[in-house]
């Protein structure tokens, strides 16, 4: 599943990485030279719906390049939730905005190639989960983004970051309301 | 009935059930980390040619293969015995036949998701995650790991 496990059982630790993977895709999409960066997306830029009709798609390989992100997102790479999310928000009609911020992902996955899934780092056998909500953040529509993790020995086993369904009247609603999801996520 | 490869595959007449499960990326995190914590064993096979080995619940036809013939008996076809690749319902044969001996040699299937099997005798604790034809397996006991191997 393109995904490796390295363990040191002297210390009870696992770590499942993706590094393959990730160079595969690099390599794909043409990006195996790029310069890494520190940051997946641009906190300066705020990403719209394409309102100038022009289809970067038509181009760049917008949707498989997201499409493949999203893979590694899914296995280990949950830094990639919340800008995964964004992305695909605009499969259908993306502009060349768009297409940058993939880019930048790339440029952030190859300064963070090593990174990795690591089981262990806490004694404890307890599941633990986070979650956290902003309020307003999507500029189209007003909804609110909710993420969360839980993590078993300090690894995280299961995550996600969505775009609410309703919009949220209050930074207080839209916390309430994206508490809601992770509790629910455990039984199903 | 259905003849295959050639004709088109209508779902009501030709196969009912194509569903197979497979494994969630957050269960099979959560048991590796279960692993590692307990110290267990971790062992990642792949069966061969699972395909061939599943038992098919309709009866299918194929045209009989090139080079092979029958002498004189060209108009005949083969029905099939076992699922082959490239049938709709092959995965879900495949995975029926699975489930079937998991559950001969007392394994429980999970019921948060359908592709976790879990066994427990005394001491020894055993999780098996099914992805199509790569199997997980992760016990407390190395020989016993084995032998179901």
């Amino acid at each position: 599943m393109g995904m490796e496990v390295e363990r040191n059982r002297d210390e009870r630790l696992l770590r499942i990485n993706q590094i393959k993977y990730l160079k595969e895709i690099l390599k794909h999409f043409r990006m195996e030279e790029c310069k890494p960066i520190g940051v997946p997306l641009d906190p300066k830029v705020k990403l719209q719906r394409n309102a100038n009709g022009n289809d970067a798609s038509k181009g760049f390989p917008y949707r498989q390049a997201v499409v493949s992100l999203m893979y590694a997102m899914l296995c280990t790479r949950l830094d990639l939730a919340y800008p995964i999310s964004v992305l695909s928000q605009h499969m259908a009609n993306p502009s060349m905005e768009h297409w940058m911020a993939v880019k930048r992902i790339f440029r952030y996955l190859q300064g963070t190639l090593q990174m990795k899934l690591h089981f262990g780092a806490t004694p404890s056998k307890e599941v633990l989960g986070y979650c956290d909500a902003d309020w307003d953040g999507d500029l189209g529509d007003r909804r609110s983004t909710t993420g969360f993790v839980f993590m078993i020995r300090g690894g995280a086993i299961s995550w996600s970051s969505k775009r609410q369904p309703t919009i949220a009247l209050s930074t207080r609603e839209a916390e309430y309301m994206g508490t809601r999801k992770p509790q629910k996520k455990p039984y199903g | 009935m259905a003849l295959f490869p050639g004709t088109p595959k209508l779902e009501s007449r030709n196969y009912n059930e194509t569903f197979v499960p497979v494994a969630k990326f957050t269960s099979i995190r959560c048991i590796l980390a279960l692993a590692a914590l307990e110290d267990m064993e971790i062992h990642q096979m792949d069966v061969k040619t699972a395909f061939f080995n599943g038992e098919l619940e309709e009866e299918i036809y194929m045209e009989q293969p090139q080079g092979f013939m029958h002498q004189g008996g060209e108009h005949l076809v083969c029905k099939l015995q076992k699922s082959l690749y490239g049938l709709k319902q092959s995965p879900r044969a495949w995975n029926q036949k699975l489930n079937a001996f998991l559950k001969s040699i007392e394994f429980m299937k999970s019921e948060a998701d359908l592709s976790v099997y879990v066994a427990q005798v005394g001491d020894v604790k055993f999780f098996i995650v099914v992805y199509v034809d790569d199997l997980i397996l992760v016990c407390n006991d190395q020989n016993k790991l084995l032998r179901i191997k």
